[in-house]
This record gives C-alpha cells, sequence and structure tokens, in this order.
C-alpha cells in the first residue's frame, strides 16, 4: 500500500516533468519560427536608405539583433535582455521584426503645406465637380476603359525603367501585357493580360523608383502645384514621363495638352472619395499624406531592391 | 487494493489527459477570418437599413481590435504623456475618429472579395496576417497586425499598400505634441469628432 502511493507520487513527478519538458519544447521551437520570420523579411540595412533612422535606433536594437542571428538556444539570453532592458511602452519602434520607418527631410514646409491647400482647394473647387459632372454622363465601365487605354500608352515608362533596373522579367512582362492588351483588348481599352486565363503580372516601374534602386536618396519633400507630393529624386520622374509618354508627342501641342487633361479628368472620376478619406481620417492631413507618400515609395523601392519571398509561415 | 489500482489509473489516466490535452486557441488566422465575416455578414444583411448596419458594425469595433494597444501605438512615446484619464478619453475619441472616416467606405462595400494570401509569426504573441482585397479596378494588399491579448487575437494595426495606420498616426501626433500639450491634442480630436 505504501509503495503504491509512494509510486504513484512518483509517477506524477514524472509526468509533470515531462508535462514541463513539453512545454519547454514548444517553447524552444518558436524562436525558430522567430528566425525564418525574421528572415523572410529582408531587412534592408537602415543605413543604405537612410542614415537618418539608424541613428535614432537605440543601441538596444542592434545588441538584440545579433542575438537573434545566431539563435539556437540564445532565445533565453533574448528574452532576458528584452526583459531587462523593458519591452516597455517605449520601444515598440524596436521590435526587430518591425521594418525600419522612413523619414524625410522637409525643409519647405511653410511653401509645402501652402502647396498642399492649394492642391486641396483645387482638387474640390474644379477637378471633383468636373469629374462628377463627367461621371453622370459617362458610365464606369467606359471610364475604366479608357483608363486602361491611357496606362497602355505608358507602357514604355515602365518597360525602359525596368530595363534600367536590370528587370528583365519585369520588363518582358510589361512588354507581354502590353502586346495583349493593345492587339486583344481593343487598343489596350480591356485588359485581357490581367485576366485569370492569363494572369501576366504588372511590373509597374517609374525613374524614381529606378534612381531609388541605384542609392539616391528622395532627398527632401516637395509638394507641386497640380502633382501633388513628391521629392526632390521623385521629381525627376516627372520629367521622363513626359519624354516616354506617347501623349506628349501629340501634335499639335494643345490637343496633347487637352489629352492629359482629359486623362486626368477620367482618372479622377474613379477615385472620387479616395483623397476625402485620407483628409476625413487625418488630424494633419498634410503631415498623414506626406508620411503616407515616403512610406509607399520607399518601401516600394526596398521591395524592388528585395523582391519578398512569396508566401509566409502559415 | 483493487480499488486503490483502479482510482490509481483513474487519476493517471487524468493526469495524462489534462497534461497533454492541446489547449484550443483559434490562430491568428482564424481570428481575422471571423472578424471579416462578421463584417460582411453585417454588410450583406439586406433587411438592416444603413443606421441598423452601422449600429452592429461599432458593436462589432471593440471586439476586433485592441482599442488601447492601437490607440498606445498610435502615441508612441507621446502615450507617457497623458495622465491614465486622458489616456482612457484619447482611446475613445480616437475610435470616433476612425469610425467617423471608414464607415462610409465600408459601408458602400459592393463587390470586393477578400482572400488571405499568408501570416506572418512576428513573435509569440504578435501575428500579421495577410490580405488582398479584389476589386473591379485592382487588387489591394491589406495586412493586419494582430495580438494576443488574454488568449484572444485582436487586431492592432492595418497595413494598406505597405503603409502602416498606427505609424500614419504616429508621425501626426508626434507633429502635433512637438508643439501642443497632450490637453490641446485631445480638444483637436474632440472638434474633430464633432465636426460633420
Amino acid at each position: 500500500m505504501k509503495y503504491a502511493v509512494l509510486q504513484a507520487v512518483l509517477i506524477a513527478v514524472i509526468i509533470s516533468a515531462s508535462g514541463c519538458a513539453h512545454h519547454n519544447d514548444r517553447a524552444a521551437m518558436d524562436p525558430r519560427e522567430l528566425n525564418s520570420s525574421a528572415e523572410s523579411t529582408d531587412r534592408v540595412p537602415s543605413s543604405e536608405v537612410s542614415g537618418k533612422s539608424s541613428e535614432n535606433q537605440p543601441v538596444m536594437f542592434a545588441s538584440s539583433s545579433t542575438i537573434e542571428r545566431n539563435l539556437g538556444e540564445t532565445y533565453k539570453i533574448s528574452q532576458a535582455v528584452e526583459m531587462k532592458s523593458g519591452f516597455n511602452d517605449d520601444d515598440w519602434e524596436e521590435e526587430e521584426w518591425e521594418q525600419e520607418e522612413f523619414t524625410i527631410a522637409d525643409p519647405l514646409e511653410p511653401f509645402n503645406r501652402a502647396m498642399f491647400q492649394f492642391n486641396d482647394t483645387l482638387y474640390f473647387r474644379v477637378l471633383k465637380p468636373v469629374a462628377q459632372g463627367y461621371s453622370k454622363v459617362v458610365p464606369k465601365p467606359a471610364r475604366s476603359g479608357i483608363s486602361h487605354f491611357f496606362d497602355n500608352l505608358k507602357f514604355p515608362i515602365r518597360f525602359v525603367n525596368n530595363l534600367l533596373q536590370a528587370n528583365f522579367k519585369g520588363a518582358c512582362s510589361e512588354l507581354g501585357r502590353f502586346t495583349v492588351n493593345t492587339l486583344w483588348g481593343v487598343g489596350g481599352f480591356l485588359d485581357p493580360a490581367s485576366k485569370k486565363e492569363l494572369a501576366i503580372p504588372e511590373y509597374d516601374a517609374d525613374f524614381g523608383q529606378t534612381l531609388g534602386m541605384y542609392g539616391f536618396g528622395p532627398g527632401f519633400y516637395i509638394v507641386w502645384p497640380g502633382f501633388g507630393p513628391s521629392s526632390a529624386r521623385d521629381t525627376l520622374e516627372i520629367g521622363t514621363n513626359i519624354f516616354l509618354n506617347p501623349v506628349s508627342y501629340v501634335d499639335p501641342g494643345y490637343i496633347s495638352i487637352a489629352a492629359r487633361a482629359y486623362e486626368i479628368v477620367n482618372d479622377t472620376s474613379l477615385r472620387i472619395g479616395d483623397y476625402e478619406i485620407l483628409k476625413e481620417a487625418a488630424i494633419d492631413p498634410y503631415v498623414s499624406l506626406r508620411h503616407a507618400y515616403i512610406q509607399y515609395r520607399e518601401e516600394m523601392i526596398r521591395q524592388r531592391k528585395n523582391p519578398p519571398k512569396p508566401g509566409g509561415i502559415n | 487494493m483493487k480499488t486503490f489500482f483502479r482510482i490509481w489509473y483513474l487519476y493517471f489516466f487524468v493526469t495524462i489527459l489534462i497534461l497533454n490535452a492541446p489547449l484550443y486557441a483559434a490562430t491568428p488566422h482564424e481570428a481575422a477570418e471571423e472578424y471579416v465575416n462578421k463584417v460582411m455578414e453585417v454588410l450583406g444583411n439586406k433587411e438592416l437599413g444603413k443606421e441598423a448596419k452601422q449600429e452592429r458594425l461599432e458593436q462589432l469595433y471593440p471586439t476586433m481590435f485592441a482599442e488601447r494597444e492601437l490607440s498606445r501605438r498610435s502615441l508612441g512615446r507621446g502615450w507617457e504623456k497623458l495622465n491614465p484619464s486622458q489616456q482612457k478619453e484619447f482611446v475613445n475619441l480616437f475610435r470616433q475618429v476612425l469610425e467617423k472616416a471608414y464607415i462610409d467606405k465600408i459601408l458602400s462595400y459592393t463587390d470586393e472579395k477578400i482572400e488571405f494570401t499568408g501570416t506572418r509569426n512576428l513573435n509569440e504573441d504578435q501575428s500579421e496576417v495577410q490580405t488582398r482585397v479584389v476589386t473591379s479596378s485592382g487588387r489591394v494588399p491589406i495586412d493586419y497586425r494582430m495580438i494576443k491579448i488574454d488568449d484572444k487575437w485582436q487586431i492592432y494595426d492595418v497595413i494598406i499598400e505597405n503603409v502602416s495606420l498606427i505609424r500614419n498616426y504616429r508621425s501626426q501626433f508626434r507633429s502635433i505634441l512637438a508643439r501642443d500639450t497632450p490637453e490641446e491634442l485631445l480638444e483637436i480630436l474632440r472638434k474633430k469628432v464633432k465636426e460633420k
């Protein structure tokens, strides 16, 4: 009897110990997941893109990520580091899986804010009413067809920049899309290349992106009247876009300008409401747009440099 | 003695069952899918009017979003500058700002389809559920950052076209808090919520 009780206690201890071991196993599995997910994020050394943000990162970020690199059993150490320096309310920026935040200098802020206001007024007083009237007359399928048509014409911009970026896959893909959409898409009004049967992926590319890929930083933020948010680097893109857009070569010149204006009205008619939401949701619309612009641009360039591996951990 | 062994065996099996029973917790993907389905259900319900739909969605909001986490991260380091009652008010006001801004867009939902494209585990209790909204004019990648609070996965950030919602707000709050006091920030939000 006594022996049986002893045995029971012993087995209970063994079982609970194995239970703990089981838990430890799970804990030990997590860092591997963590590690592989960290790998799949393809973090670019921040100094490459913007030296500024890397300076702001506290030392803890570096130390923790070095530890993460030679993982194995170091999970516990990194956890200890986290606890010691406290993953507290202050450092969520430094969570090691977090992609760096892009920033842009804005020395022209007073001018930019004035231009932002100008564009805002231009949109609400001129562009929006015209686009609204236009969309009452022209049905949506026709408008998206026209939008496809103008996009198709801009093929040289995408093609040349894909080549400049040495993205031959992208260039071929865009060439394929242009051929298919011009021949079977009634001169580009339809988009058969995107249909399920073909599904040729788009590789949008522009000159600002190309420069970014070769290491040009965005410089400073600038808002152009009519064109909207841009950067010193992306401003160069306006010129090349005119140069590579067939619409610019339409003669006489006023027809070319009218075509551009028409394209803008048509595109706006398909996007009424987007800017309104941005403005409505923002506490400071100017800062919100600046932030969104630079994140979107720089992230696109980052992904071009290091294409993300498809899929994730499921 | 026999009965003792019977009890002992019972104890043995129960212990094994307890120790090895997989603790059921929904994965972030399942949680996100559940939230999306719930919203879709409300939007697709033809018996409900616009106001009734809006009311239902407002009820869903606190169950889907980790509100405090979302507010805290949106303020970043500024969160510490607010005292607890200001923080509470901020959470409340911020929710109203978001609801007001996005409700019309969500209610005007027509032909969009949502595809789940993958999940990225960030750490033990944070995860990113990646989706794609397919519309007639193209695809928009939308990722949901989820956090596990009390064994429940909730959304704390939405990333549209690689632009993080909380980071975007953080940039705005940072520039406001650089010149204004927390009280003035709350006043800006109060005005924002009131204006039509």
